[in-house]
């Protein structure tokens, strides 16, 4: 029953490696263009590459491989209807097919003579198989890249950056400050709500309720007991918030000052060439025969 | 195995979050009994293990290695009927006015023993029993929860369990932020849950005092593992364990000891108001 705490995808693990101390608005950059980047290719040998790239990138973040994987796990469920879907749904060349009532067929030709009473077809293109596959390659790319990232910057450090990054923004009149401090507030909570949340279930587990029953009608009935009481607590924490902020004399951003400053140095600089010089021999492999054909 | 014993632990292990970089061991080869009848205090700083251990009893943790048998039930066989066990076992966790649901407090009450499926003429009996016996008045019962006080809340949550009719309660901090009336009434209550209803208590606490004044047996724990256990004269004469738990003495004994040191003729190995009243007036006699 410790489901709740098993979630470990993109949770932060405490480090120090070189990942781990780079400053975390350099990070979002990096990510921000190495995802623009895997849009931007299409062809396999690059997403590998892409893909190996952040195989070795992950290696210098000293966090252990399984515990990585446990939380890529995850998303296995999201690739596979992804490539499922992608397949069976782009149209082109079938390579097979499934024809109500005739069965499978294999390489299959549309202008073949199949029974005209046709009523429901279903075709694996070879479009579709190719596509559903890079696809795929990009999701998983995107989760280990953005994974690596929040399992190596703190929550506290992300919206630090982000507020910081947001400040490009003031001309646009866009509230850097208060859009970071919701966020970090929401995610300050998350744990707090999941460990709430853990406790009543157990509570309610421990008067009768059945979570674990085979009906679904019995496991729904048993959400209301456990979030009514877990409302009322985030409102009651909310309220308690809101009034420990005014006895600190919280009034915005202005003239706020920070525990920790972010520093950028020359690794910081590195890394980011690092990105873009990586980023720019692969978008110029992608196009390279275009450009000189 | 003792034919009296209700809750039998032996050399339990538990791991929180195996394999993850947050991996801890809360529980660490802990042995524990607790006999019919009996209220068993189990004391400790936070973090020790005590929490990890009282949700072995009632199944809401398997054991991980090690054993627990609950009134015969043996919780390491995986076909274990959960329900049962938690007709038997009573858990309430700290707070647990945080539990409370329902729309009026006769209907949060009933909520457990619908859910282990009594008959309802049967379920307005106990509703109405398990108030009485938590001292809830009966006019509240058609009240909403949300409209009561701390300790009220907690007491409706407490008859929320015991409408279930459990053999043996266990209590996480069950006076842990009432103050000092209601905690008293508290552990009046309690105290006579175990004699009149014969329910086995155990009890969780880091306060020695409450855990002196009601408990037959004690049992200090430390870092996941039992560090000590018997009555409180045996446990607080080894100072080894009582300084390595972070431990303070009950009130009273800390000043039977300080009068000592003053050089009054007096015990200090007495454990209980009474007991040190009655030997201070003594020595004006």
């Amino acid at each position: 029953m410790n489901f709740l705490t098993n979630i470990t995808i993109g949770q932060y693990a405490p480090g120090s490696s070189f990942i781990h101390l780079l400053d975390p608005r350099y990070k979002i950059v990096i990510l921000i263009i190495l995802i623009t980047q895997c849009f931007l290719i299409d062809k396999w040998f690059l997403l590998i590459a892409a893909l190996l790239f952040f195989v070795v990138i992950s290696f210098f973040t000293g966090i252990s491989w399984t515990y990585i994987m446990k939380g890529l796990k995850a998303i296995i469920p999201f690739v596979a209807i992804t490539f499922i879907f992608n397949s069976v749904l782009t149209p082109g060349r079938p390579i097979i097919s499934y024809v109500y009532p005739d069965g499978l067929i294999f390489g299959f030709n549309p202008s073949d003579n199949v029974s005209s009473g046709q009523l429901f077809s279903l075709n694996v293109t070879a479009e579709g198989l190719e596509f559903g596959f890079f696809m795929s390659l990009r999701l998983i790319i995107i989760v280990f890249a953005t994974s690596i990232f929040t399992l190596t910057t703190s929550p506290m450090e992300i919206t630090d950056a982000i507020e910081s990054l947001l400040q490009w923004g003031k001309p646009l009149r866009i509230p850097a400050h208060e859009i970071a401090m919701m966020m970090s507030i929401a995610l300050r909570f998350i744990p707090t709500l999941i460990e709430h949340l853990d406790k009543i279930v157990r509570a309610q587990m421990s008067r009768g309720a059945d979570f674990e029953s085979k009906s679904i009608v019995t496991r729904a009935k048993c959400f209301i007991p456990v979030l009514i009481p877990l409302f009322v607590n985030a409102f009651k924490t909310a309220d308690d918030l809101a009034i420990a902020m005014e006895s600190r004399c919280y009034k915005g951003g202005e003239g706020r000052t920070k525990l920790k400053d972010m520093k950028s140095g020359w690794k910081d600089v590195f890394a980011l060439s690092f990105t873009l010089v990586f980023s720019a021999v692969l978008i110029f492999l992608q196009f390279y025969d275009r450009v000189s054909k | 195995m003792i034919e009296s014993s209700f809750i039998d632990v032996s050399s339990l292990s538990y791991t929180y979050m195996k394999g993850t970089p947050y991996e801890t061991k809360a529980l660490n080869r802990v042995d524990f009994t607790a006999n019919k009848g009996e209220i068993v205090g189990i004391i400790g700083p936070t973090g020790c293990g005590k929490s990890t251990l009282i949700q072995h009893f009632n199944g809401l943790l398997r054991p991980e290695s090690g054993k627990v048998i609950v009134d015969g039930l043996d919780l390491n066989v995986s076909e274990v009927n959960l329900r049962d066990l938690r007709k038997k076992v009573g858990l309430v966790f700290q707070y647990p006015e945080y539990q409370l649901f329902e729309e009026t407090v006769a209907a949060d009450i009933a909520f457990g023993p619908r859910q282990i499926g009594f008959a309802e003429d049967e379920i307005g009996i106990r509703v109405k029993e398990s108030m009485s016996l938590m001292g809830l008045d009966p006019s509240m019962a058609d009240r909403s929860p949300f409209s009561l006080s701390g300790g009220e809340m907690r007491r409706v949550a407490i008859a929320g369990v015991l409408a279930m009719k459990p053999k043996a309660l266990v209590l996480d901090e069950p006076v842990a932020g009432l103050d000092p009336l209601t905690r008293k009434k508290m552990l009046d209550m309690i105290v006579n849950l175990n004699r009149k209803e014969k329910i086995t208590v155990i009890l969780v606490s880091h306060s020695m005092d409450e855990i002196v004044e009601i408990a037959s047996k004690i049992v200090v724990m430390n870092e996941g593992m039992v560090i000590a256990s018997g009555n409180a004269g045996e446990v607080f004469s080894n100072s080894k364990v009582i300084d390595s738990a972070r431990l303070l003495l009950p009130q009273c004994t800390e000043l039977m000891v300080r009068l000592s040191e003053l050089g009054l003729p007096v015990r200090h190995d007495l454990y209980t108001i009474e007991a040190c009243t009655d030997e201070i007036s003594s020595l004006f006699k």
